[in-house]
């Protein structure tokens, strides 16, 4: 707190004489807090010792065994969801707050543990036999009920990935365009369909408040995914490209007037870099028809005429939403 | 000096005070409107994710409008350095008149335009002269990026400042043997002056609009201090400008800093209660255990990693259940999550606190812009 700057409010008459004394009693007896220190500390502690675990282990998986290993992960895995089960503060459909700053740790943790338990029983024992889909089934069934019964945006996190896996695509921020092959036209419609079922999901969760702070996770991943798989159809069936992009257009607009009510900026900025790039890709491709091939030039030219439109289209956009500077 | 408007950087200061304050509950939402009402915020400056989205945007932009012009240009060396040049100059123009005319701050486009013009120059001088030492380059970018800073305050620009400047003196010291002796200590010397420097100047109140940027560059200071210390450091910078590998003299001295300081630091911060000090020495102590490492093999990497791990978190853990009561003005516990200091011991001591005569709450005004007591948002945030 800026005491001269208080004074200086206080004087002009725009806070009362208590919220002065209030922020000065704030800044006179301010403690210094190590709490984001020690908590980096103990992050990184933890994060040196399993890593140095994990190699001792890798290293002696000859004369540890497989078993001893993987009752080992249960013993984790289990010791995490009782603790979990103990401590929570109760189910309901609204948020729940965590009942201490290690909990969220510790669930995340178990879940995490499970995952590798589950995986590593598939590698070694074959449980699941060739059935992959069971394999990822079971887990994401798994993380979806903890992340409703603990309310943990993390695990949701975790069995979005694991739903969208369990469709066969790979949709981690870093992975959703190197690792799938979207030149595939089966996992163009799995990607729009699963994204469109996530974006239905966020909107139900919010709607009948069935915890509808879970709905910005939702509509984060269905946005992308659903994006990203449109465009890759729109680059790929290049025979009706015009119809793709129209329908695209359609829907981003829709989708755009949302956001605008919803207040969120993420969103109608990431539907607007999005549905640009689907407008450079079509524009470009009708130019490269129309002049047979002596495109740079006026490709230039579009390209940046249009850019600073989009600029301008945001910022006109941001005026209109007005929010607080928030997601 | 600074482009943008200086009323309305300072009424956006008095509004983040009063958001501040708001959070804590120490103002009502009525004064708060008020404040609002009475320190008017004209400049377009949105939220970080348009901040990207523009620049990105921007930078297209930009980069179309010098394809088009690289089209039409004559495109021999001359004539396509001059266009850099003159293509950087002209971005310095719209910047200018982005902030003056649209009322532009800190908005993405501002930062593409800054940076795209200085590149530019960078790139047009370079294609222009056939070759330039790199005593030249570095002046050059000294100059460029202190315009960025000071004209438009700049953090990253102050950063590129401050790097062209240590590589100013490196390049000058390293042509001559008596400088390349001399190097490490004149490193140390410019870092320790310099950090001086930047923190007497952060609190001058004729500097306010730098003083984000002036606590980036005392973090830097910091760094190169360590760095022109570090054993890896000046036993690669030797190998670079005599071409010889192998021993260095001193190591004794060398390898004392690069333990001694990162420790120096930490005790330094937390016993002034200074973020800066703070956090760089956490981060070096990163640096000292890997220099170490590099040279020495003392214990195979995983044993090495479970005992590491095993001290920092029975340190940590024992460190945040010691201080879960206030010791000598410590605490473990999160000042800024008011939630969680409702469960605290810490409310009671403030309150009780509170009721002491006001003069310490004065004393402590003096910090106005000051680095370390209203820091604790500011120094987390790089």
């Amino acid at each position: 707190m800026n005491i001269p700057l208080f004074k200086r409010l206080h004087a002009e008459g725009l806070i009362s004489g208590k919220a002065l004394e209030q922020a000065e009693a704030h800044e006179g007896h301010r403690l210094f807090s190590l709490f984001r220190e020690l908590r980096l500390l103990l992050y990184l502690g933890v994060l040196l010792l399993t890593g140095g675990l994990g190699i001792v282990v890798y290293k002696n998986i000859d004369t540890i065994g497989h078993q001893a290993i993987l009752a080992f992960i249960a013993l984790i895995t289990s010791g995490s969801f009782y603790y979990c089960l103990r401590k929570k503060n109760g189910f309901s459909w609204e948020k729940v707050e965590a009942p201490n700053s290690f909990f969220d740790y510790i669930l995340l943790l178990g879940c995490l543990s499970l995952l590798i338990f589950l995986g590593y029983w598939q590698y070694q024992y074959d449980i699941f036999g060739d059935n992959y889909r069971l394999a990822t089934f079971i887990p994401m069934v798994i993380l979806f009920a903890s992340a409703y019964y603990f309310d943990h945006l993390g695990v949701l996190s975790l069995a979005v990935t694991n739903l969208a896996a369990w469709a066969g695509l790979s949709i981690t921020p870093l992975t959703l365009i190197k690792e799938n092959s979207f030149a595939d036209p089966r996992l163009i419609f799995t990607g729009i369909l699963l994204g469109s079922v996530l974006l239905a999901s966020g909107r139900l969760s919010a709607q009948r408040r069935i915890k509808a702070h879970f709905e910005t996770t939702y509509t984060n991943f269905g946005l992308h995914l659903f994006f990203v798989a449109s465009l890759a159809g729109l680059f790929i069936y290049d025979t009706v490209f015009l119809l793709w992009f129209a329908v695209l257009a359609v829907i981003a607009f829709f989708m755009c007037v949302q956001g605008i009510r919803r207040r969120s900026f993420y969103f109608v900025l990431m539907i607007v870099l999005y549905t640009y790039i689907g407008l450079c890709y079509t524009v470009l491709r009708l130019l490269w028809k129309g002049l047979q091939g002596d495109t740079i030039a006026p490709g230039l030219l579009w390209l940046g005429l249009s850019a600073f439109g989009v600029a301008v289209l945001l910022i006109r956009l941001n005026r209109k939403i007005h929010s607080h500077d928030s997601l | 000096m600074i482009a943008y408007k200086a009323l309305y950087l300072d009424n956006r200061e008095v509004r983040e005070q009063a958001d501040k304050a708001l959070s804590k509950n120490i103002i009502t939402q009525e004064e708060s409107d008020r404040i609002y009402g009475a320190y008017p915020y004209n400049l377009y400056t949105p939220n970080l994710f348009i901040r990207v989205g523009l620049f990105l945007l921007t930078v297209l932009a930009l980069l179309c409008c010098l394809g088009l012009c690289m089209l039409a240009s004559a495109g021999n060396d001359r004539s396509m350095g001059s266009l850099f040049i003159f293509f950087g100059l002209l971005s310095y123009g719209a910047l200018e008149l982005f902030i003056h005319v649209r009322g532009i701050c800190r908005a993405g486009i501002d930062d593409a335009l800054l940076w795209v013009a200085g590149l530019m120059i960078a790139i047009g001088v370079n294609i222009l002269a056939d070759h330039i030492g790199p005593l030249m380059q570095s002046t050059m970018v000294l100059v460029l990026a202190l315009i960025g800073f000071v004209r438009y305050a700049d953090r990253l620009m102050a950063v590129v400042a401050f790097a062209a400047l240590l590589c100013l003196i490196f390049y000058r010291l390293g042509e001559s043997g008596i400088g390349r002796a001399l190097l490490p200590f004149a490193v140390m010397g410019v870092s320790v002056a310099l950090y001086l420097l930047f923190t007497r100047l952060s609190v001058l109140s004729r500097l306010r609009f730098y003083h984000s940027g002036l606590i980036v560059l005392r973090v830097a200071a910091l760094l190169s201090f360590y760095a022109a210390g570090n054993y890896y450091v000046v036993r690669e910078a030797n190998t670079f400008t005599t071409h010889q590998q192998g021993q260095i003299a001193l190591g004794f001295l060398w390898w004392t800093l690069t333990g001694l300081v990162p420790v120096l630091y930490i005790v330094r911060g937390i016993h002034k209660k200074d973020l800066v000090f703070l956090w760089t020495g956490l981060g070096l102590v990163a640096g000292a255990v890997f220099t170490v490492r590099y040279y020495y093999h003392i214990l195979p990497a995983e044993l090495a990693m479970i005992i590491g791990g095993c001290i920092l978190i029975a340190g940590a853990w024992s460190l945040i259940r010691w201080l879960h009561e206030p010791k000598f003005g410590l605490t473990s516990a999160d000042l800024d999550n008011p939630a969680i200091l409702e469960g605290l011991p810490v409310e009671g001591m403030i309150l009780a606190e509170s009721f002491r005569p006001v003069a310490g709450g004065v004393d402590k005004g003096v910090h106005f812009g000051g680095g370390t007591s209203g820091g604790g948002g500011a120094g987390g945030g790089y």
